[in-house]
């Protein structure tokens, strides 16, 4: 698993290879595996998957994003209501699976603030005035 | 030196356009109406997509619901993250779709998945406030995100390793089958190169140049460098070397196991026909 800062440097130096492919600048691959020796295999491995599976799909936000969004929704309206079903899905698995964490937690807590309060107890019995 | 210099003034440029960038979001969100009133919510549910918020703020949105343990407005952030960003993941399951070459009753199967998986890991990345960069580049995060479900469905599903698969065929078919066939004309448009392997020249000269990314994926990372340099950035072995610190000896070692794992599954693929 990469740690977090490594892996911002790579989404750094990889979203700039990305937005200088769709701004027409035709980045060289070379380049970039040059100036980031330490990064040379996950840079080339991102490289040939953009190039393969994102490079024609559209920035969101923008006007030709919209507008494609819209020819799109045409062309994908299957995929589209698959998405929305799985997105909800997601969302409902991932909340209760949160509430499940925050029950475990409140008893853990509670278990600990009993234990704590016992500790006190048994202290102050235990406990001789000199 | 002079490349080195404009290297770095373009750098510099760069971390001010982040820079303007990071504070021009912090502004949104901070001048958003407080938080859960209807105005609030009007504004993140802005239907206009020039009007509506960045990604990034709606990522904000969803950290700042996490202390409040508020599960409603969270799950109602989420439902407008994943509305903005639908067309954009059909698209993408429409170019996974592409080059898989399955039969329909797996293409449901692998876009239920898909979906299924890029859903939940965007809802822990956008939930981890250690994930800072989802705040900077949203889509950007997105796209490495795809990425990995993509190659984890891939090697879950052992559709680079699996020699009994008799219903599907593999990712890279289409562009294997060019593989062994030895064109005279060459398509390239640049120079030859002169490798030692007999095959590898032949590939090289049979392999369409967009091909190269998708044929390149399912190889392991150490191979992927060299393969899209020599064939897809036209670049000689040495300059190859150069660029990875690596020998020249290591750079022909590599691109022979590339073409030789790219050839032994085109051998699977006759086999399974």
């Amino acid at each position: 698993m990469m740690n977090r800062e490594r892996e911002h440097a790579l989404l750094r130096i990889t979203a700039q290879y990305t937005d200088e492919t769709r701004t027409g600048q035709h980045p060289k691959l070379g380049d970039y595996l040059a100036r980031y020796p330490q990064y040379a295999d996950e840079i080339a491995d991102f490289v040939a998957y953009f190039h393969a599976f994102e490079e024609d799909i559209a920035v969101g936000g923008t006007i030709e994003a919209a507008t494609e969004a819209s020819i799109e929704d045409a062309a994908y309206p299957q995929l589209l209501e698959g998405f929305h079903i799985a997105a909800e899905a997601a969302i409902d698995s991932i909340m209760r699976e949160q509430e499940s964490i925050n029950v475990v937690e409140k008893v853990r807590s509670r278990k600990k603030t009993t234990s704590d309060l016992q500790r006190v107890a048994e202290a102050q019995e235990n406990y001789q005035m000199p | 030196m002079i490349q080195e210099y404009s290297q770095a003034v373009k750098d510099d440029e760069r971390e001010v356009m982040f820079v303007q960038h990071r504070v021009h979001l912090a502004r949104l969100f901070s001048t958003l109406p407080s938080y859960g009133s209807s105005a609030y919510w009007r504004v993140l549910e802005e239907p206009d997509i020039h009007l509506a918020l960045p990604l990034e703020v709606l990522v904000k949105c969803v950290r700042a619901s996490v202390p409040r343990r508020d599960k409603v407005g969270q799950k109602r952030i989420f439902e407008i993250l994943f509305r903005r960003i639908a067309t954009s993941n059909a698209r993408w399951v429409h170019n996974v779709l592409r080059t898989s070459h399955l039969s329909l009753n797996e293409q449901t199967l692998l876009v239920h998945d898909l979906y299924a998986d890029i859903c939940e890991c965007v809802i822990r990345a956008v939930i981890d406030p250690t994930r800072l960069f989802w705040e900077e580049n949203f889509l950007h995060c997105l796209s490495y995100e795809r990425k990995r479900v993509y190659q984890k469905f891939m090697q879950r599903e052992e559709r680079w390793r699996n020699h009994h698969n008799q219903s599907s065929k593999h990712a890279f078919r289409s562009s294997l089958e060019n593989v062994d066939q030895v064109k005279p004309d060459i398509r390239r448009k640049t120079r030859i190169w002169m490798v030692e392997d007999e095959v590898a020249r032949q590939a090289l000269l049979a392999v369409e140049q967009n091909d190269i990314p998708g044929l390149v994926i399912g190889l392991p990372d150490k191979l992927k460098a060299v393969v899209l340099l020599i064939f897809w950035e036209d670049r000689t072995e040495k300059d190859t070397a150069q660029i990875l610190g690596i020998t020249d000896r290591t750079v022909r070692n590599r691109l022979k196991q590339a073409l030789l794992l790219l050839h032994q599954q085109l051998e699977i693929e006759r086999e399974m026909q």
